[in-house]
């Protein structure tokens, strides 16, 4: 065995599995910059939704303050819910999902 | 191989080309260092993920007065020494201890068994001090500057020079014993 180390050669007994660099590429990419674009569009749905919801909210009191109904404060947000468009119902169910998320943080 | 600078200002306009370059650049060099200390293949590439994923998400705290080599050394050896920490039930691996004992090339299949001088310069190596076998290895096989591994491992250039030199003492002692 030859022990002057500058003369051995310097290589090493590991080895990787075919690919694997190519691979891990792809999977830090997934891991860093998709997942960090992902969690930018859930906070624009999210303050998006907040938006609706303090939209909502207010109708609400302007629509109790000016007519003074008789349905349950729940009966009201279901109806003023079933008046919101297709993509704003969307939004607020995205919402709602965000909460839950953040809530298991 | 784009340079330093081009993979900091591309970090900063456009974080996916920019961690593109920063994994060309860095990769490689980052998992043979960490597969030297860990020896597993397995474990080299979590500790390699965990370090990338580490790097991608502070990189605003990166401070350019510092080479971004010795940045990201720096996260991917303290992820090491966290991951051989917990095998020894420590929250880090003191850079005074060895991982001798961790040490079990026959588990792993990613190993040329064949190549006994290669094998057995390995086990001299990880028979050394952490800090010893991080100086080595950033000298011997990332031809590293002392001042480069100063930075690296937030020491001196002297005691880098210093530990390299032990550290090559008793890697010579060891193949000899071991002949």
């Amino acid at each position: 065995m030859e022990n002057d180390l500058e003369k051995m050669k310097k290589t090493m007994p590991y080895t990787v599995p075919d690919g694997f660099f190519d691979m891990m590429e792809e999977h830090l990419m997934q891991e860093t910059v998709a997942k960090k674009e992902k969690s930018n569009l859930r906070k624009i749905a999210l303050w998006t939704g907040l938006a609706v919801a303090a939209s909502l909210a207010l109708l609400m009191v302007l629509r109790q303050g000016l007519f003074q109904t008789e349905e349950s404060s729940f009966e009201q947000v279901e109806i003023a819910f079933t008046q919101l468009s297709d993509t704003d119902q969307e939004l607020m169910f995205d919402y709602y999902d965000e909460i839950e998320y953040l809530d298991n943080y | 191989m784009p340079t330093d600078q081009e993979i900091i200002a591309a970090m900063k306009e456009d974080p996916q080309k920019g961690f593109g370059l920063l994994m060309a650049s860095y990769m490689k060099p980052v998992y043979w260092h960490i597969r030297r200390m860990v020896v597993a293949h397995a474990d080299a590439q979590d500790v390699m993920q965990e370090t990338f994923v580490r790097v991608f998400r502070s990189f605003n705290q990166y401070k350019e007065n510092q080479p971004l080599n010795a940045w990201i050394f720096g996260i991917a050896i303290n992820e090491a020494l966290r991951f051989l920490g917990k095998r020894k039930g420590k929250d880090i691996l003191s850079l005074e201890d060895t991982s001798e004992d961790l040490f079990n090339l026959k588990a792993d299949d990613y190993v040329d068994y064949s190549d006994i001088e290669a094998v057995k310069l390995q086990k001299a190596i990880l028979s050394l001090p952490a800090k010893q076998q991080i100086a080595f290895n950033l000298r011997y096989y990332d031809e590293l500057s002392y001042d480069d591994i100063a930075s690296i491992t937030r020491s001196t250039a002297a005691n880098v020079k210093a530990n390299y030199h032990n550290a090559k003492d008793k890697i010579v002692n060891y193949l000899k014993s071991n002949d």
